[in-house]
């Protein structure tokens, strides 16, 4: 079924057969590679990859098959992220690629997320004998072979993540061009890579359990990729929020709060029950570095489009102030009671930082409607932050059910605050009416300032979230093939434009408006694109174009003749994968917590008060 | 008007991109849960005494 979808597809790929026929034979030989070592390995056979990772375990103070895989992880992490911002500002920048193998972007990400799956199975290969048994959760493979929950969820994630790839090519092949980062099957590759930092703080946990009293101290280096960790965490939770930090959302306002919100509960609770006083600062702080060397490389280095990045301070603050309170020693409390103050107080630290720098500020107007999704969504994630800590300090958790409720309840709350903020509104029967001003020519491309006017004058609210111009996917060595301009409002319904705005070449260039509920766009000049059909909008001197739906003009780059209960099913699909991706990583979490001997709470009540 | 304004076209992930790295994936996740399978069934079949350590 899926060969047949992909051929019938496959004129429309752009995959030469020299291409598949080398890439085919890639994954013959690294498939034998990997099963040979394995093989080996197991058998006794061979006995470098023991001696490599008993090596990195004496380095990292960690058990073998803890050891090596970390490292393996953050190597492989870290490239997965560096590609997919890359990536990400390349689409920005440049528009749609040329073939697969055209984007040098993708290898970072294939590569990277080809190293979680790796290393998560490295740490389920690894384990020898009984001696070598990965502590008291290991899942037995065979009667001499048990492998660590973390490793199990690390291949897990990885494997989920690099599900993505065919299913994104499906997707596209079924429904047509992609159009957002927020495609389903796109949210699956980030989402892989996102929640498989949780599943190295696991197998970190199950090398810490089988420490004994003459293992050595940790020292400073340990710590630190404890806090590296817990960055992963927050900067993999941040993943969905990558739009807004290029100054090209898609989609509503209001999830970007509520994004960071979630990110931050989750992340920073756990940080801080795992690693005590300041953790979450020190956790922001490595994220900051991290997003920070990233946006680097991206922006001035590869001169690609400029992505800015949440600092988490604000939310950090919050988590440590309440730390410091008696909830503190009830995990689950304490996390829901911290998300109370990041969906609040925290967003409001934040807000002052993302109306500083970011190409889209908040207005006030965003904030009931922000509030009302970020609040609950970070008491709830706060409260899974609760369980993280209490799983990775050895509390006992609560009931299952309780547990896994939630859990569930998470899923629900977040789903059903995506639910209102994927509502938009489209005017009927507005129009704008435009008169473009010519402006000096840059890199010989014609640019104009305009002078807009909406019909009726009223049609925008006092305080929009936005009224302005975005131009993309003009080439990176055009203004880094991106250009935005918040319109100056001179009049009811009168906005004129503060700078001039590219109108030439492979510009993509929009009047986009954001009010409240509306979501809309009028286009002012729009390349050709012969690859999908699509004629050019010129940038006429004047123009009466009607405002539409930036959605309905997308969904008409898909198949038009394809059934809508096609596209119910590939979105249950995507849905019911990555259900099965939280379900894996909630059932190591509490895998492990079932290990814990009973009684050891009240031995780690002191350390939890510290 | 029958273009797109604001398409943003992010990947355009081949399925043969993946290959390289899917088709490894999915051999190594295969063998590890075979043998773990096969296993299983053989220790139902015998005694049956060592459950420690089941999923």
């Amino acid at each position: 079924m899926t060969m047949e979808l992909l051929a019938q597809g496959s004129e429309g790929g752009g995959a030469a057969i020299s291409e598949i026929i080398i890439l085919t034979a890639a994954g013959a030989v690294v498939a034998a590679v990997l099963v040979w070592i394995g093989w080996m390995h197991r058998q006794h056979k061979i006995n470098w990859l023991a001696s490599l990772a008993d090596w990195s375990g004496r380095r990292f103070k960690r058990p073998s098959w803890v050891a090596l895989p970390i490292a393996l992880f953050i190597a492989s992490i870290i490239c997965a992220l560096f590609g997919f911002i890359w990536d990400v500002s390349l689409h920005i920048g440049n528009g749609r690629d040329n073939g697969a193998l055209a984007n040098p972007a993708h290898y970072f990400i294939l590569i990277g997320l080809f190293g979680i799956f790796v290393a998560g199975a490295t740490a389920v290969v690894l384990p020898r004998g009984e001696e070598e048994r990965p502590g008291p959760a290991a899942v037995r493979i065979t009667d001499d072979w048990y492998a660590p929950v973390g490793g199990i969820v690390m291949a897990g994630c990885g494997f989920y993540a690099l599900l993505g790839f065919p299913l994104d090519d499906m997707w596209h092949r079924i429904f047509g061009q992609d159009v957002t980062l927020w495609g389903p099957t796109h949210l699956m590759m980030i989402g892989g890579a996102g929640f498989s930092t949780l599943s190295a703080l696991y197998l970190e946990h199950e090398g810490r359990k089988t420490r004994t009293d003459d293992s050595p101290p940790d020292g400073i280096g340990l710590k630190f990729v404890q806090y590296l960790a817990f960055a992963g965490v927050l900067v993999g939770a941040s993943v969905y929020q990558i739009e807004f930090d290029f100054g090209v959302p898609q989609f509503r306002q209001v999830f970007q709060p509520m994004l960071i919100a979630a990110a931050a509960g989750l992340a920073l609770v756990g940080a801080r029950i795992f690693m005590g006083r300041g953790a979450a600062l020190i956790a922001a702080v490595i994220g900051i570095g991290l997003r920070g060397i990233v946006a680097f490389l991206v922006a001035p280095v590869l001169d690609a489009p400029v992505n800015w990045f949440a600092l988490y301070l604000g939310p950090a603050l919050i988590v440590e102030i309440v730390a410091l309170t008696p909830l503190y020693k009830r995990p689950i409390l304490f996390g829901a009671v911290s998300g109370l103050g990041i969906g609040t107080l925290g967003l409001w630290l934040e807000s002052l930082w993302i109306n500083a720098v970011y190409d889209y500020p908040w207005p006030t107007s965003i904030w009931p409607e922000g509030l009302a999704m970020a609040v609950p969504v970070a008491i709830m994630t706060g409260a899974c932050g609760g369980l993280l800590g209490m799983v990775l300090t050895g509390q006992r958790l609560p009931r299952r059910a309780i547990g896994a409720g939630i859990v569930a309840l998470t899923v629900l709350v977040i789903g059903g605050a995506a639910a209102n903020g994927l509502r938009y509104d489209v005017p009927q029967n507005e129009t704008v009416t435009a008169t473009l001003t010519e402006a000096p020519p840059v890199n010989g491309q014609r640019q104009v300032t305009a002078d807009f006017r909406f019909n009726p004058p009223n049609a925008i609210s006092e305080d929009p979230n936005w009224v302005s111009i975005l131009g993309w996917q003009g080439k990176l060595e055009n203004q880094r093939g991106q250009f935005i301009d918040h319109l100056e409002k001179v009049g009811p319904g009168h906005y004129v434009s503060t700078k001039p705005m590219p109108v030439a070449g492979e510009w993509k260039t929009l009047l986009r408006i954001h009010d409240g509920r509306t979501l809309a766009a009028v286009p002012v000049y729009l390349a050709g694109d012969a690859g999908i059909g699509a004629k050019e909008v010129p940038a006429e001197a004047q123009f009466q174009r009607p405002i539409v739906a930036e959605i309905t003009i997308l969904q008409r780059e898909r198949s038009p003749d394809i059934p809508q209960s096609l596209w119910l099913i590939g979105c249950l699909v995507v849905l019911a994968c990555t259900l099965a991706m939280i379900a894996g990583v909630s059932w190591g979490g509490g895998r492990i917590n079932n290990s814990e001997p009973s009684g050891s709470e009240t031995k780690l009540e002191p350390s939890a008060q510290a | 008007m029958t273009v797109a304004p604001n398409v943003e076209i992010l990947a355009d992930h081949s399925f043969w991109l993946a290959v390289p790295a899917l088709a490894p994936a999915l051999v190594v996740a295969g063998i590890v849960v075979y043998i773990a399978v096969k296993n299983r069934r053989k220790s139902d079949e015998g005694t049956g005494t060592n459950t420690e350590g089941e999923l």
